[in-house]
């Protein structure tokens, strides 16, 4: 019994000793990683393929170096002519997509390029219900996408525009933590 | 007399010194690079190998698919890194152009893209139109600008140069270091050209991009060799061939240290021979003609020569040797009017002090003295201070009987004599 | 022999030139710059829902092949942002960087600053996990933290699927494709990323009924 009991302690100990000198390794494993210091801004993203469509090339540098907060004052206007430009469901001024958005509205929408996550409810882009409540790894956003920007007030414009036909991934994705597939 | 016997004394140093550098101490060691030498497997190639198999069959699959264009392409110029086979070079081209087309010249990723083609073939004009697309599109302009340094200093436009070098300046970044750098070792200041890579060879260290520290320890290997730090610039291509035992550009390093610095030609032509069974860029040929001539070897000298110009008979070499040609016409073949077409080429195509250099040393050869100073003078002399370009005006001022601006050059000529190689160092001490 | 010298001479000072020309032309390498470039973002409910995920990836189109060698830049800070009341300015921030094949998270916690400039400080057992960067070809190495955070880095399936190609073509004024294929291409296929993958509880991500995300890439000064 006291064997045991001894056993148990020089396991506790061990136990405490491991798992504290576990904790100052890392820290220390982290000093020495020299990654302290101060780090500038290269490249942002929230949406896909917002900023590929919507933000001219020129521009592109200043967009994503402008954060979240300033860039509707600095982008909206060229979101909507860009917009405006490229889909006809957009032509006239009281044109409006599926979310009932002007070209007005729905650019000063997008140029904020922040991804709005529910933490209380189902987070996906768009699954028939719920709409830009997240991002899951099966959405298909790009066809959302333009759907809203081609498909007009119910989806049912410009046809040859508003899906690529791409609907799903090559491969499954996990059920559960990475969630993204192995490798090719 | 005190002076006098420190006079002396600093002599017999000089002296010591002098004669230090005739039998240099042995530097390299077999034991460091044999295994670089042996190397059944070539890692690098072998992935370069299945990563354009892999885009050329999904391009086959669906040709529209134009990003597949510009990975295969990627690969390609991969593959002309490591193995020097030019043709992979040109097919790389086909499809940047295609893809270009695809999108209308309106990305400037992919017009940088095919501008680092155009400079790897040493189109530089060609490079120029390309990359003044994409600073008009403007995405990633800083990138461009990189570039657009790189174009206007290669096509000796220096004023143009300084303006990208100035509009990117950012001394806490790799990109600008590394052309900084250049831009220092340009002016023929090389003690600043080393600091600048050296704080960018920190950056790639602590990046820890194989990619970027092979190209950064090269590269400051061959500054420390200018420099006659022979000890470092050896460890430095030994860092590059750790990171990847197949570096062929590290073994020519190394072979030229054998060469150059401890005079052994016969083993700095065996790293060669290993080196040219895996890498076929024609230079090496030229190299190996010129450790074949201080080995009194005439026969495998010429052997080389000629293969070297069976070699560039291959269109796809374009205008990258014309430089060389042009050399070779002029002092092996005394073929003057080829010589002087092709250096008036290269000046048309890049008017750099090189190219000019290249000129007024045809002219030389053709002992029209006068004519080839006229050109060195005026477009050669204090705008490049690279050692061979000097040595060429030094002999110009010799045959002139000019010895006050050859005991100018002279000094510093000797200074060069490990970059300039034994061969030409005997022609400097008898300038 | 004064001719043969001569001669000699002379030949060896075209070969010596014509070396010193090839020698110096070393192409500068590709401008950096790619390693920061996101290919992607995801924010979703876990398996559990009481857990948020995150995803970055980075470094798209990655051929099998090319996969294994494919490295994170150790100079290049991911940054998750987290906006928990509405005015699109980070509340808390998850910091991500690799030191010597391992992935290090910290957060989320409240940044020094907000914006363009980021700091990251070195007190990593109060607010860290660190995980080993998965190799190609290998299980998933999963990091957990005691507060129940997990934590992923290494190659994966690219995720997306679009036809880009013909996309880009429908936007060329000059191409005559005026709409998608159907079916249509997915330019993505039996391609790999490089991914971050981060899960945390949502406690931990603020008490708002939603947040407004980004990622950002930041380059060490």
């Amino acid at each position: 019994m006291k064997t045991i009991k001894l056993i148990l302690g020089i396991v506790l100990i061990g136990t405490v000793l491991f798992s504290c000198s576990k904790e100052e390794n890392l820290d220390e494993d982290f000093r020495n990683a020299n990654v302290a210091g101060t780090y500038l801004q290269m490249d942002q993203m929230a949406r896909p393929a917002i900023n590929t469509v919507f933000v001219s090339s020129g521009s592109k540098d200043a967009f994503n170096t402008t954060i979240p907060s300033e860039q509707n004052a600095a982008f909206q206007a060229m979101f909507q002519a860009n917009l405006q430009g490229l889909s006809p469901a957009f032509a006239n001024d009281t044109d409006a997509n599926a979310l009932g958005l002007t070209a007005e509205a729905f650019s000063g929408f997008l140029s904020t390029d922040v991804l709005n996550v529910s933490t209380v409810g189902t987070t996906t882009f768009f699954d028939g219900v719920n709409v830009l409540t997240g991002r899951a790894l099966a959405d298909d956003v790009i066809t959302v996408e333009l759907l809203l920007i081609f498909g007009g007030e119910d989806f049912s414009e410009n046809p040859g525009l508003s899906d690529d036909h791409v609907d799903a991934n090559d491969v499954a994705f996990l059920p559960e933590f990475p969630y993204l597939a192995a490798p090719h | 007399m005190k002076t006098k016997i420190f006079k002396l004394a600093f002599i017999i140093l000089i002296a010591s010194f002098a004669s230090c550098s005739e039998t240099n101490d042995k530097i390299t060691d077999q034991k460091d690079y044999n295994i670089y030498l042996e190397l059944e497997e070539n890692e690098a190639l072998l992935i370069a190998r299945g990563d354009h198999q892999f885009w050329e069959k999904k391009l086959e699959k669906n040709p529209d698919q134009f990003p597949y264009m510009m990975k295969l392409a990627a690969s390609q110029s991969q593959l002309f890194n490591l193995t020097g086979n030019i043709e992979y070079l040109k097919d790389a081209e086909t499809y940047l152009v295609q893809a270009n087309e695809i999108t209308n010249n309106d990305n400037a990723g992919y017009l940088r893209s095919l501008a680092r083609n155009y400079i790897s073939q040493h189109r530089f004009s060609e490079a120029l139109e390309v990359l003044k697309k994409a600073e008009i599109n403007g995405e990633k302009l800083r990138a461009t600008q990189l570039m657009l340094f790189d174009t206007y200093l290669e096509l000796g436009n220096i004023e143009k140069a300084k303006y990208y070098l100035n509009a990117t300046e950012n001394y806490k970044e790799f990109d600008f270091l590394i052309r900084k750098s250049k831009w220092s070792d340009h002016h023929g200041e090389l003690n600043f050209a080393i600091d600048y890579l050296e704080n960018a060879m920190a950056i790639a260290e602590s990046s820890n991009n194989k990619q970027l520290l092979q190209w950064v320890y090269t590269n400051i290997a061959d500054y420390y060799g200018h420099d006659g730090q022979i000890k470092k610039s050896y460890e430095h291509y030994l860092k590059a061939l750790q990171l990847n035992p197949s570096n062929s550009y590290a073994k020519k390093g190394i072979a030229w240290i054998v060469y150059s610095y401890e005079k052994n030609p016969d083993e700095a032509l065996r790293i060669l021979d290993s080196t040219t069974r895996r890498y076929e860029a024609p230079d090496y040929y030229l190299l190996r003609a010129e450790i074949a001539e201080y080995s009194n070897d005439l026969k495998l000298k010429y052997e080389n020569i000629n293969q070297f110009l069976q070699t560039i008979q291959n269109e796809s070499y374009g205008v990258m040797y014309n430089a060389h040609l042009a050399n070779l016409f002029a002092e092996e073949y005394q073929d003057y009017s080829k010589s002087l077409q092709l250096a008036q080429l290269e000046i048309d195509q890049r008017p750099t002090p090189l190219s000019y250099d290249l000129l007024a040393w045809t002219y030389f050869q053709k002992k029209e003295f006068k004519k080839a100073l006229a050109v060195a003078e005026k477009h050669v002399l204090n705008k490049t201070f690279e050692p061979i370009a000097l040595y060429h005006i030094a002999e110009i001022y010799k045959a002139l009987g000019d010895q006050d601006n050859l005991k100018k050059l002279k000094p510093e000529l000797v200074e060069s004599g490990f970059e300039l190689g034994p061969l030409m160092a005997q022609k400097i001490q008898q300038l | 022999m004064k001719n043969f010298k001569h001669l000699l001479g002379i030949s060896s000072l075209v070969v010596a030139g014509i070396i010193l020309l090839s020698a110096d032309h070393i192409d500068a390498p590709a401008v950096q710059g790619s390693t920061s470039d996101i290919t992607d973002f995801y924010a979703f409910e876990g398996k559990d829902n009481h857990n948020m995920v995150f995803v970055a990836n980075v470094q798209g189109l990655l051929s099998p092949s090319a996969t294994a060698d494919a490295a994170f830049d150790e100079n290049v800070m991911i940054e998750f942002n987290i906006d928990n009341n509405g005015d699109n300015i980070e509340d808390l921030v998850i910091q991500v960087i690799q030191r010597n094949k391992k992935m290090y998270f910290v957060g989320p916690i409240v940044p020094n600053q907000t914006g363009l400039v980021s700091t990251l400080s070195p007190n990593f057992s109060k607010d860290g996990t660190s995980v080993k960067i998965t190799p190609y070809g290998e299980e998933p190495i999963i990091g957990k933290s005691q507060n129940g955070i997990s934590v992923f880095a290494g190659p994966r399936d690219d995720p997306f699927f679009f036809d880009f190609a013909q996309f880009g073509k429908i936007l060329n004024p000059n191409d005559p494709a005026t709409s998608f294929n159907n079916p249509g291409t997915d330019t993505f296929a039996g391609t790999n990323v490089l991914s971050v993958v981060i899960e945390v509880p949502k406690e931990l991500l603020g008490n708002s009924d939603s947040i407004n995300t980004w990622v950002e890439t930041k380059l060490k000064q």
